[in-house]
């Protein structure tokens, strides 16, 4: 979870993800935000997150995208 | 009162019906102008209410309607009942309508078709079906109204039916408040022929029109030609069937072509094609056909003055040619031919023509469409008459018009060095020394890739 | 078939007759007919492309189908499987499919590449051979199929989703067929979805007298925004781009502001019938419209404007594309280079560029379309650029104490931008394109003023202009309502019979204004013939 909440912190900085649970429903990321989150995500836990994942349920908080994660990395 | 779903949008349905019924119905009377076809109407229930029907009946297109004077064949025949039922652009189709309905309810002794040169060409893909709605709005029989438009409205078109399409254009509020005026002033005056107007309905179909085109000025609309291949063979079998209901019941048929100008003669390709074609297909069916463009004298018969455009006469010539065609009906009654009245080819009517002058471009420029000789004057004088031609060009964006030719009688210029795309060239000729000078024009217009030459406007003009 | 004939209307009556009265099973074979109907009546032979289409996809599918198969089948063989072995096998079953569906869009979007944009790429062959003084390539002036960039789209789609696993394919050739051959989705769209078009599509459908009424609803308003509004203000707009010379300062303001109102009302007017079509059948088609004049800024207006192209290009063209090996490595040196926020942005604008070129030319095959779609995304980066010096400013001037003055200047200045870049599509080159824009500037001396009542309307009849106008005026209000969430209320409080009679009034201002542009001049009574 650590180096999930690293990368999201260096990509925004200016949020607290501990706080933060309408991500892409409340429009506070957008879509640049979202690939460069991916992007970093497969290359830091070696996975390749599908285009069909990229949905809110699986981005709304850091606990969404964690969930996410590990549920890739158990496939 | 509570409805259950199904009953609130039956109902819903039901209230939407109604509401645009009677929207649709009452908006479109209110939208519906006065037209000759009120006149016509009640022309026809006036007949009736006397007990009496109609002996001789033309049908036709604006060409018929405007050229034959009932008047005239009552005065001049022994046709004492005269129904001139041509309508504005009546279709063969048409025609044949309403001469199933006419022959059924007036009982005439002769019918008359007019026809024109491309009465039986193929339908256009554009043409509109108006001249077909007149012609409903003048059939009676409901049954011979649907099947009527069964047969040429399709499609979209069918919205033709309603007023609100067919009218709604012209919607405003003056239009509205004329046309209810005219429909009051309508019934007041019984029907009676407004005569202040230019042209007005003159009486039992025909319309009397005072206009006359300007001195000199005939305008040119486009040309076309004559082939057998453009007939369309329906359209032939309708007028066949025509025939044939007249032949039945015992009603003598002719088939005519009304006067047109002798520019427009002129301009048409194979025009004397047409002319041999009816007059083959009558001689195969053992009827008459004539065209009165052919009267022997019809140089002075149908001069500008008794000419309303290009292609009509007006109320004066119409009075010269009724007259001379109901000689040709009274001829055909005692079974006699009214060949001398006429000329035989088109040939012989321009030999009575002394002088033509014609206008011709270079050979650097593609002509329009046709004979690359155009005829623009037509009028008889002296012999020996010297042609001379000028030139004019205007550039595009420039204001006026600049000589490139004084008056010569050379044939031949080169325009090319004014002729830039846009670039519109004037081409005047006269008869030299003539004693009223007779100019004429015509005028071109350089295509957009500087290869063509269209023309554009046609003018005689007479100083 | 045009959506504006009684053609059409017959052929949807006899279709919904004939769906309701079948055996629920029969449905979507009744459709299947109706839409062959359709498609043969309007392209004819070329129909046969559609048929291309339909097949590979389905055998595309299952072909993919059959690789999931054996990849369970397979990893269920091996005992204790470990992660990397079910990566391994997981690896090969997507080269497979990968294959195939490159095999199935090269073939699929080659063909309407190929009909679409052949003569494009002569002209410009026959450019450079100009230069070097050889005669032309003559045009291949193929005819397009009716609906090809929709169905061609909708097919690849789905042959995409398909190998990302977001559901299997369709094993039925029938409901395959019937998804990408929908009549209605096929002559301005939507890019329809599998998994939202086909949902509705594919299941079975009781009759609904709610879904008629708001079917034929829709229809109708779609044919007044068609008719009224679209085809009227053409005539007037097609005078005006037809003259550029002429038109110059309001004239130009005028061109600009109607041709954006035709072409709104035109594409959304027939989107609602398509909608409206597909709701008679109980069928949900994809929307396309938001009230794109009522957004904010030039991206907004692109999630509010055929809606589901640019949902297509992001899911399709932009999500690969910047997730991609290419970006990435791009991504990566940037980043070394320029900084973390660079780093970010770069396989976006990437992608960008890909979405936004290959979206110009969509829409038309000629290089004004392309820089239109980089113009459009030129627009999009440099406010998202700007964004904190904007926001600085805003401050400056306390907009946030007004936020309703401040939403309608971003909404009037997003509807200039748009409409001043939507010239490029309409006018005939670059060079005319220019010179609307400079006319826009110049011809002001009159002032306002000094343009008569109706000549902002050339070539139009009075009741042209004042229903095309009222229309249009009608057409705005119920967006602000809509957009404020207010309009379903406003419909269910009017009583029945106001209702009947706005309808009736809708349909008599249809009728009069279709004959008005079917017909010509008045005064007709009188013509000679």
């Amino acid at each position: 979870m650590e180096e999930l909440r690293q990368i999201l912190e260096e990509i925004r900085p200016d949020l607290d993800f501990d706080k933060e649970k309408n991500l892409i429903d409340g429009k506070v990321l957008d879509s640049f935000d979202i690939i460069a989150i991916v992007s970093e995500i497969n290359e830091e836990f070696d996975l390749r997150i599908n285009v069909n994942d990229l949905l809110p349920e699986n981005f709304n908080s850091i606990e969404n995208m964690w969930d996410l994660i590990e549920k890739l990395l158990a496939e | 009162m509570k409805f259950t779903k199904k009953t609130a949008y039956l109902l819903n349905f039901i209230s939407l019906a109604v509401v645009s019924f009677l929207l649709f119905h009452f908006l479109g009377q209110a939208v519906v102008p006065v037209s000759y076809a009120d006149y016509y109407k009640h022309d026809l229930s006036q007949m009736k209410k006397k007990g009496q029907t109609y002996d001789l009946i033309f049908v036709g297109a604006s060409r018929t309607f405007r050229s034959f004077d009932p008047k005239v064949f009552a005065r001049e025949t022994d046709y004492k009942n005269v129904l001139n039922a041509g309508s504005v652009a009546q279709t063969i189709e048409g025609s044949y309508y309403l001469t199933r309905e006419l022959i059924k309810k007036q009982h005439p002794k002769r019918l008359v078709v007019g026809l024109s040169y491309n009465e039986l060409f193929y339908q256009q893909e554009d043409k509109s079906p108006r001249g077909n709605m007149v012609l409903y709005d003048r059939l009676e029989d409901p049954l011979v109204k649907a099947e009527f438009v069964s047969k040429v409205l399709k499609g979209n078109d069918l919205l033709y039916l309603s007023n609100l399409y067919r009218y709604g254009s012209s919607i405003s509020p003056s239009y509205l408040a004329s046309t209810w005026q005219e429909r009051k002033k309508l019934a007041e005056s019984d029907f009676a022929p407004v005569e202040k107007k230019k042209e007005y309905y003159d009486g039992n179909g025909f319309v009397y029109s005072k206009r006359t085109v300007k001195k000199g000025a005939t305008p040119m609309r486009s040309e076309g030609t004559f082939s057998e291949k453009k007939v369309d063979p329906d359209k032939l079998a309708l007028l066949g069937k025509i025939i044939d209901l007249c032949k039945e019941k015992g009603i003598k048929v002719s088939l005519v072509t009304g006067p047109t100008s002798l520019m427009t003669m002129y301009n048409i390709t194979n025009y004397q094609g047409a002319t041999d074609f009816y007059t083959e297909y009558a001689k195969e069916k053992g009827i008459s056909y004539y065209n009165l463009n052919m009267l022997k004298g019809r140089l002075d018969l149908f001069p500008d003055d008794a000419m309303l455009d290009y292609n009509h006469v007006n109320g004066e010539g119409a009075r010269r040619a009724s007259e001379k065609y109901a000689k040709v009906l009274k001829l055909e009654d005692q079974g006699k031919s009214a060949g001398s009245m006429f000329y035989k080819d088109l040939d012989q009517v321009k030999k009575q023509v002394d002088r033509v002058v014609a206008c011709k471009a270079t050979r650097k420029f593609t002509m329009p469409k046709g004979t690359d000789r155009k005829y623009m004057n037509v009028n008889s004088l002296p012999a020996g008459a010297q042609v001379e031609y000028k030139i004019s060009y205007k550039k595009p964006g420039a204001k006026k018009y600049r000589l490139f030719a004084v008056y010569s009688n050379m044939t031949i210029y080169d325009v090319t060095g004014i002729a830039k795309p846009g670039t519109k060239i004037l081409i005047y000729a006269r008869i030299k020394g003539h004693d009223v000078p007779r100019e004429v024009y015509q005028r071109y217009t350089v295509s957009n890739d500087g290869k063509k030459l269209t023309k554009k406007h046609l003018r005689l003009n007479d100083k | 078939m045009s959506f504006i004939s009684i053609n059409f209307y017959a052929f949807c009556l006899l279709l919904v007759i004939l769906y309701y009265l079948v055996p629920k099973r029969m449905q979507l074979f009744v459709l299947l007919v109706f839409n062959a109907w359709f498609i043969l009546a309007s392209s004819g032979a070329l129909s046969v492309f559609m048929l291309i289409t339909v097949l590979t996809t389905y055998g595309a599918g299952r072909v993919m189908n059959r690789h999931e198969r054996e990849f369970k089948e397979q990893a269920a063989a091996i005992p204790d499987i470990t992660r990397q072995q079910r990566r391994e096998l997981r690896a090969v079953r997507e080269k497979r499919n990968r294959r195939v569906l490159l095999a199935a869009m090269f073939l699929n979007f080659g063909i309407w590449a190929v009909i679409k944009y052949t003569d494009f790429f002569i002209q410009n062959v026959n450019k450079v051979r100009a230069v070097m003084g050889i005669p032309d390539v003559p045009y291949a002036h193929f005819i397009m199929p009716l609906g090809i960039s929709f169905y061609t789209f909708a097919a690849m789609g789905y042959l995409i989703d398909v190998s990302r696993g977001k559901y299997p394919a369709d094993e039925s050739l029938l409901n395959v067929a019937v998804f990408v051959t929908f009549f209605p989705h096929l002559i301005e769209g939507p890019f329809s979805r599998y998994d939202t078009l086909g949902k509705s599509l594919l299941q079975a459908h009781n009759f609904d007298y709610e879904n008629i009424a708001c079917g034929a609803r829709r229809i109708l308003w779609g044919l007044c925004k068609k008719v009224i509004i679209a085809d009227q203000l053409g005539i007037a707009v097609d005078t005006y781009f037809g003259n550029l010379k002429a038109y110059t300062g309001p004239y130009a303001c005028a061109a600009m502001l109607l041709y954006a109102m035709q072409l709104y009302a035109d594409f959304s007017g027939y989107m609602d019938i398509a909608c409206g079509v597909s709701r008679l059948l109980g069928v949900k088609l994809d929307e396309n419209f938001a009230r794109p004049f009522l957004s904010v800024s030039v991206e907004d207006f692109w999630r509010r404007w055929h809606i589901t192209l640019g949902t297509w290009f992001r899911d399709y063209v932009f999500y690969p594309v910047s997730l991609g090996k290419a970006a990435q490595k791009l991504g990566h040196k940037s980043r070394k280079k320029f900084g973390p926020r660079m780093g970010k942005l770069v396989p976006s604008y990437l992608a960008l560029i890909f979405v936004w070129v290959i979206t110009g030319l969509w829409h038309g095959a000629a290089w004004q379309y392309v820089f239109w779609g980089l113009a459009n995304l030129f627009i999009i980066v440099f406010s998202m650029q700007m964004k904190p010096l904007y926001d600085k400013g805003k401050a400056l001037i306390h907009a946030d104490r007004h936020p309703g003055a401040w939403r309608v200047f971003m909404v009037i200045r997003t509807f200039i931008i748009v409409g001043f870049l939507r010239v490029m599509s309409r006018t005939a080159g670059f060079r005319q394109c220019l010179m609307m824009y400079k006319n826009v500037f110049r011809g002001w001396e009159g002032g306002w003023l000094s343009v008569g009542k109706w000549t902002f309307f050339p070539k139009m009849q009075t009741i042209s202009i004042v229903t095309a106008c009222f229309f249009s005026l009608l057409l705005i209000l119920v967006d602000i309502f809509e957009e404020s969430g207010k309009w379903e209320a406003i419909k269910g409080k009017t009583p029945g019979f106001v209702r009947a009679l706005v309808y009736a009034l809708l349909l008599a201002a249809l009728v009069i204004c279709a004959g008005e542009t079917a017909g010509t001049t008045t005064g007709f009574m009188y013509e000679i013939y």
